[in-house]
């Protein structure tokens, strides 16, 4: 059974339809991707999955449950953990206490989230850093920290946008290693990513978007020769001559 | 989870280990010995609040620290929503009006113990927060504030135009006076103000507990999350409108059993001496410029500010009333200019520097 269903998913912003009856399915411990031209509406199905809006028709199904109009919290304890774009560290806290923060999803006691989020610092060699106030740290960190706090409420869905976006090139490496060790513990992953070398070296399938639609879907390198996708990220004229 | 950590590309496992295990025992020597001296020096600072009253007989005095104990844990009870949930409420007053009001009508119409009213305007004021928290303290800060404000102002208007409220005898601007009748423990009532200093410090040590309680759980993680970032914090499983809703609750408990002690400790009370933006504002002001958000911000915002309350009032109270909260303004701006974060801050820094100079003299001292 498939892990993740999006069926026909339409979100519209007043006029702005950002999601066009976009379809897609993820199997268990796959790992898909998702690219398109700025403004493609990547995020938006992001949002539309983790329950930051309802979509506005379509349905989207997590583990055979339809889950429209849940919210955030309540799909994050049924395994959807996701990090956002724009980074949102709590920042006047540490890195332990960020990632407590996300601990406390599966325990309510202190000691036991605490030690719950030493366990996933130390999985992201990342405990060094444990007592840094996170708006000390540099944005490949940063990044890494909204990777850590949402794998500390131990998701089965993790969704990431863009986490590479920023970092230098041994940094995007690392961010790739980081991502096939978590699919080897078992996590389903959805990636929006715009370095194309490496959503072409980490996807098992990639989805293209582009103007809300999906456009495009299969193995990297079909994608990668794909004439409409081509004419996507190059533009028309391209295409034509 | 399971499996091996990752070691990046740049690989930082070091092999020294036994210099990590020298380094990590030092620390931790250092650690107890500090976590002694903070211990040693909570329990001088606990003697000294109880054995005061042996020290300054004043009543006068007395009555002044009572005051600052009384703002202190205000404030402290204020924290719990204004300070950990990043919300701010501007008409606290009105929870300290509805315990006043409450143990005092009850024990005035029905002979029942301010003790056991006091619980009970605790739940009536966890009502009237509910009522006002429910649909506000989803939205924005602004919203919140001023629905506190309009809250409050509008339960002060009323009081003070209506004699009755149901059965209940509220006498309108008059207020109320509670006669000194029956002096004694069971009564809430003593002549003399050491027993209202012990049992203000006894509450006041209570809220401060629960406060540094709060802050360690679950509770308290999910309201700093949710203060800072609430997107973020959904996303990682924080109902954060049912953290808050939470926060409020107990703070208007807690600020509401305040309003007996209030009643209980003048043995008069009305509308403006109760439910006044006075007051409010005040416990904001403290808490804003002691420090919100932290265990020692209300406490030392009371010690530093209710002085010049006091002061104010006696030299400006028949000519300008009202000058203390001109002069907190101005101190409120040069703090949000300077530290931005609250007094607190540079005192903490400084007492821990101490603390660490100290616990450093009591290793070499212990190495010889
Ligand atoms: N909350 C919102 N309200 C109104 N319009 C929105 C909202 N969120 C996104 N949009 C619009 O929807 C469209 C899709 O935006 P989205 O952020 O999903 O794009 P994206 O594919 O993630 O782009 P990028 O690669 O730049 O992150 C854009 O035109 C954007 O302006
Ligand atoms: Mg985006």
């Amino acid at each position: 059974m498939n892990l993740l269903e999006l069926k026909d998913v339409t979100k519209q912003f007043g006029g702005l339809t950002a999601v066009d009856r976009l379809s897609l399915s993820m199997g268990k411990g796959e790992i898909l991707g998702v690219i398109g031209p700025n403004g493609a509406g990547k995020s938006t199905a992001f949002n539309c999955i983790a329950g930051v809006f309802p979509p506005t028709k379509g349905e989207v199904v997590f583990d055979g449950q339809v889950i429209n109009g849940q919210k955030p919290w309540d799909l994050c304890k049924k395994g959807i953990a996701r990090t956002f774009q724009i980074v949102k560290p709590f920042a006047s806290k540490s890195v332990l206490y960020n990632v407590t923060v996300g601990a406390f999803a599966t325990t309510s006691g202190r000691a036991e989230a605490e030690a719950k989020a030493i366990e996933v610092l130390k999985l992201l060699n990342f405990d060094d850093k444990k007592d840094t106030k996170s708006s000390d740290l540099t944005i490949a960190d940063r990044k890494r920290l909204e990777i850590a706090r949402a794998l500390a409420t131990e998701p089965r869905l993790l969704l990431l946008d863009e986490v590479m976006a920023g970092l230098r090139p041994a940094e995007v490496d690392e961010m790739v290693e980081i991502i096939r060790f978590l699919r080897e513990q078992g996590i389903t992953i959805l990636v929006i990513e715009h370095i194309m070398r490496a959503i072409m070296a980490l996807s098992d399938r990639i989805v293209v978007i582009h103007f809300g639609k999906k456009i495009a879907e299969g193995t990297p390198e079909k994608v990668a020769s794909d004439e409409n996708v081509i004419k996507a990220y190059l533009g028309d004229e391209y295409g034509v001559s | 989870m399971t499996g091996k950590p990752i070691t990046g590309t740049g690989d930082n496992n070091t092999p020294y280990e036994t210099d990590d295990a020298f380094l990590d025992r030092s620390a931790l020597a250092r650690q107890v010995v500090k976590d002694t001296i903070n211990k040693v020096l909570l329990g001088a600072v606990l003697i000294l609040v109880l054995a005061l009253p042996a020290v300054i007989t004043s009543p006068t005095w007395l009555h002044i620290i009572v005051l600052i104990f009384f703002y202190a844990y205000l404030t402290t009870s204020w924290n719990m929503v204004g300070g950990f949930a990043g919300v701010l409420p501007l008409g606290h007053a009105v929870f300290l009006g509805i315990g006043a009001y409450t143990s005092t009508v009850l024990s005035l119409q029905y002979g029942i113990s301010p003790w056991l009213g006091m619980f009970v305007g605790g739940i009536l004021a966890v009502a009237a927060g509910m009522v006002i928290g429910l649909p506000t303290l989803k939205m924005r800060g602004a919203y919140f504030a001023l629905a506190t404000i309009a809250f409050a102002e509008g339960v002060r208007v009323m009081v003070e135009n209506i004699e009755y409220l149901g059965p209940f005898k509220l006498n309108g601007p008059r207020g109320l006076q509670i006669p000194p009748l029956n002096i004694g423990w069971g009564d809430f009532m003593f002549s003399s103000k050491v027993p209202y200093y012990y049992i203000i410090l006894v509450m006041l040590l209570i809220i401060l507990f629960l406060t540094w309680a709060v802050s360690r759980s679950k509770l308290g993680y999910y309201l700093t999350a949710g203060g800072e970032e609430p997107e973020a914090a959904q996303a990682l499983g924080v109902n954060v409108s049912r953290a808050k809703v939470i926060a409020m609750a107990l703070s208007c408990f807690f600020t509401a059993l305040a309003g007996t002690f209030y009643a209980q400790f003048s043995l008069f009370i009305h509308p403006k001496s109760t439910i006044s933006l006075d007051i409010s504002f005040e416990i904001a002001f403290i808490a804003l410029i002691g420090g919100r958000g932290s265990i020692a911000g209300p406490v030392l915002g009371a010690l530093l500010l209710r002085p010049v309350s006091d002061l104010s009032r006696i030299y400006f109270g028949d000519i300008l009333p009202g000058m203390h909260l001109v002069i907190y303004g101005v101190v409120l701006i040069l703090v949000m200019i300077y530290q931005p974060r609250g007094l607190q801050e540079p005192l903490t820094r400084i007492y821990d520097r101490v603390v660490n100079r100290m616990a450093a003299g009591f290793i070499k001292g212990g190495d010889k």
